[in-house]
């Protein structure tokens, strides 16, 4: 009861899954994840963009995996046992983004929702949705479409 | 009328007509050379006949003008009352351009414009008859021959009719739409086609037909002139048959939609108007053929492909498992699932007839533009191959075969004074020969020289004069598919349109396929091209290199030997060695993974080079051989794209799912070399 009463006065609550990535915490749209995996064998792929870990096979599809610490500006790690791949669909694609961990599932009213501020780092900037306040932590909820349509405009203009 | 391709009605009509007109270019590029062919000239008018019957029954007001008119010149020329000239055929095949342009807008569901009005005008100036009608006359005339009654003699038969049995019954005025020429009646009541029933059987004998046609509806009940014509071939083939049952089809408002008329043979016996002397057997035909979807093909061939994946996988687990039983039903299972694919295969495959059909008329347009005269011969039309692999072959194809008659055959007089013959030959034939499709293009022109080729090579700086020189003959001809180049300095407008033949080879190799050319100065050139049967199933040899597997596409590989380093040489900084007194360069396939973060092994280590394999590769009219660790074997592969992030990459066509559950790469051998060559 109280809830719906919330939601009318405060428009849609979005749910978020939220992961890490170092010590900051992210969040994609619910409805773009199919599926959170542990991180199964990644083939590599000659020739792709560096920031193209490789392909896996998902059900007998072969579905790109994504090193989103590459992709937003970070360097690098090491495989660790928290890692885990998540399966979005965005853009009529299918793709995995490797993840240092994953937490929860954060429901989020779009009020609450900062349109992005400048939060310096530049390759960043381009795929956040906004950022939200969540237990006393900043939250970057990621624009999952824009974080795959621009790699392939980056990806067609190095060809 | 909104235009809506996804309508029933709509898109039958449009598959329909594409039929009709796929045939048209043919029939009427046919008849250029048979003008006198009364059948062709049938087909024809039959076919604009029919489009302009379903464009009626839309509503589509501009393409049932545009048929209309050609329709009627075909009217005239069937009955001899004009004859075939050049200028007539360019304008019908202006018209039925026109048409076709009009389908390409009905398709994207976009309104239709009205054809241009100097268009319309050359029609309606051809529109009429050549000299004084040789009319024939009387029943006699009207049943000689094929049995075909044209509009104004049936409007005589009925007046004969009329007069033998009842005062004329004036015919209603003309509405426009579906089937109307300038004072001849096509569309009749249900009415007054009883009416006219009851004057043959007033004439003839006692009525005792019934007419379950009958849909009620007003639209519903007008007949279209096809098959009313048939009826009438009907009656006369059957004579004054006192019992005759009509039965029209009920299916109300849709008059030429579902019954087209391919040719005149199938005309003379109209599918859907049956008149028997006794007992009715109408509607009773079964139906032989269903319409599918091709995406729910594509879906089918899609399960089949994963079905083979999970065989593969089962065949892998039964190695291990060494259990009898086991081991008989994945047996079993192999068999039904390669039946399977195979009969799958086959309902996805399509004459590549749906691709030669409009050479004809590609090869009468050029000719007539550049004034040569060329003798067109298909070969193998009915060859069977993927749909998918039809649609994609028609680009290159066409572009083949105006290279071949702009830069290949000569002009007449020069083939006379050459001593050969005035018209030239292009001959296109399609054969299957094992698990793919050889296409051949040939032409009896100029040939290429392979010297020309090489200095112009140099000349564009694609070559050094010292890599030019040390090409052979043979090699020069493939100078042809390198980027930039092209025979003719200037660029035509039939051939040079900005697509170089390195395109058309990019195109195949990207369907799996390869082209080879052959030429003789002076006696013509030969291209070669190959592609497999299908493009969602491929025959690979697997190999493994480090930790990865590769599947090598079958169609480029030849041999097999081990790597035997003592006899292997570095030429030029790259190990090469002799096969057969030819030198074989050797490409490492482990060089092209290290990119991707596969460990390279350093340095000579001559122990495990000697255990390694060389899988020799057929590119064009080079050999070279491919360095791995193992061969794993054959295996016949689903091909799964590496999605829309990676599509295009250098090197590869796709991925697959190997037995054992992982990802192997397909390699594109043509595009590895291409790009990674000097690196491997």
């Amino acid at each position: 009861m109280t809830e719906d009463r919330v939601e009318r006065m405060d428009e849609a609550i979005g749910q978020w899954v939220t992961f890490t990535l170092d010590a900051e915490s992210y969040g994609i749209d619910v409805m773009r994840v199919q599926e959170v995996l542990s991180v199964p064998e990644i083939t590599a792929v000659p020739g792709a963009p560096p920031w193209i870990i490789g392909v896996i096979n998902l059900r007998g599809n072969v579905v790109p995996v994504i090193d989103t610490r590459m992709r937003l500006g970070m360097s690098s790690k090491p495989p660790g046992v928290s890692d885990r791949v998540i399966v979005i669909e965005a853009d009529e694609q299918i793709v995995g983004i490797l993840v240092d961990s994953v937490a929860e599932v954060a429901h989020i009213r779009a009020g609450q929702i900062n349109s992005t501020p400048n939060i310096g780092r530049r390759e960043c900037v381009r795929y956040i949705h906004g950022v939200v306040s969540w237990n006393g932590a900043l939250l970057i909820l990621l624009d999952s479409v824009r974080l795959f349509a621009q790699q392939r405009c980056d990806h067609l203009a190095t060809l | 009328m909104a235009i809506d391709p996804q309508d029933d009605i709509m898109r039958d009509f449009l598959i329909e007509s594409r039929e009709i007109l796929d045939g048209l270019s043919e029939q009427l590029v046919e008849l250029e050379r048979h003008p006198q062919d009364r059948d062709l000239l049938n087909a024809v008018f039959r076919g604009f006949h029919t489009i302009k019957g379903g464009a009626g029954f839309l509503s589509l007001e501009a393409l049932v003008e545009i048929c209309h008119q050609t329709e009627d010149i075909f009217n005239l020329l069937r009955q001899g009352d004009k004859v075939v000239t050049p200028e007539l055929m360019d304008t019908v095949l202006q018209a039925l351009d026109r048409v076709n342009a009009m389908f390409v807008r009905l398709d994207s569901g976009e309104e239709l414009e009205v054809a241009p009005t100097l268009l319309m005008e050359q029609l309606r100036r051809l529109n009429v008859p050549d000299g004084p009608g040789v009319h024939v006359s009387g029943e006699t005339g009207v049943s000689s021959a094929d049995g075909d009654v044209t509009d104004q003699e049936f409007e005589r038969l009925l007046d004969e009719l009329a007069v033998a049995a009842k005062p004329p019954e004036p015919l209603p005025p003309e509405p426009s739409g579906v089937g109307s020429a300038p004072g001849i009646s096509v569309e009749i009541t249900e009415a007054e086609f009883e009416d006219l029933l009851d004057q043959l059987h007033g004439e003839g004998g006692h009525p005792g037909k019934s007419v379950p046609a009958a849909a009620s509806s007003e639209e519903g009940d007008s007949i279209s002139e096809t098959e009313f014509e048939g009826l009438l071939d009907q009656l006369y083939g059957v004579g004054n048959g006192p019992d005759a049952v009509v039965a029209v089809n009920a299916r109300a408002g849709v008059p030429s939609r579902s019954e087209s008329v391919p040719s005149l043979a199938s005309a003379a016996a109209p599918s859907v108007v049956k008149v028997d002397t006794g007992e009715q057997r109408s509607g009773q035909r079964g139906e032989a053929t269903v319409r599918v979807d091709t995406a729910k093909l594509d879906d089918i061939m899609n399960l089949v492909g994963e079905l083979v994946l999970v065989r593969n996988r089962l065949s892998t687990l039964r190695g291990q498992l060494n259990d009898a039983r086991v081991s008989q039903a994945v047996g079993n299972l192999e068999q039904v699932s390669c039946d399977l694919q195979n009969a799958v295969m086959k309902t996805r495959m399509q004459p590549i007839k749906k691709v030669f059909s409009r050479f004809p008329r590609v090869v009468r347009d050029l000719a007539r533009t550049l004034h040569k005269e060329i003798q067109l011969t298909i070969r193998g039309e009915d060859t069977d191959l993927d749909k998918n692999l039809v649609e994609a072959l028609a680009d290159p194809l066409v572009h083949l075969v105006r290279n071949a008659i702009d830069h290949g055959l000569e002009e007449p007089e020069e083939r006379v004074r050459l001593g050969k013959p005035r018209i030239g030959s292009l001959v296109l034939s399609a054969a299957q020969e094992g698990d793919h499709i050889l296409l051949i293009i040939a032409d009896d022109g100029r040939g290429m020289d392979p010297e020309a080729l090489r200095v112009k090579a140099i000349d564009k700086g694609l070559l050094d004069p010292d890599a030019a020189s040390r090409l052979d003959d043979e090699d020069s001809l493939n100078l042809i598919f390198l980027p930039g180049f092209s025979t003719k300095d200037q660029i035509s407008d039939v051939s040079g349109r900005g697509v170089g033949m390195d395109v058309v080879k990019d195109r195949l190799a990207r369907l799996n396929g390869t082209v080879e050319i052959d030429s003789k100065l002076g006696e013509g050139t030969t291209l070669r091209i190959k592609v497999p049967l299908t493009l969602v199933i491929l025959p690979t040899l697997m190999v493994q290199v480090g930790n990865c597997k590769c599947a090598l596409p079958m169609p480029v590989v030849q041999e097999i030997f081990e790597l035997n380093s003592s006899r292997a040489h570095m030429v030029d900084g790259r190990l090469t060695v002799m096969i057969r007194r030819k030198a074989m360069p050797l490409f490492f396939l482990e060089r092209w993974l290290a990119q991707a973060g596969e460990s390279l092994p350093m340095g000579v280590d001559e122990a495990r080079d000697n255990e390694r394999q060389v899988v020799t590769i057929v590119l064009g009219h080079q050999v070279i051989g491919l360095v791995v660790d193992e061969v794993v074997g054959l295996e016949e592969v689903v091909i799964k794209p590496l999605g829309t992030l990676l599509q295009g990459l250098p090197g590869l066509t796709g991925s697959t799912i190997t037995g054992d559950g992982r990802i192997a790469l397909i390699v594109d051998i043509p595009g590895l070399i291409k790009h990674y060559g000097p690196a491997l």
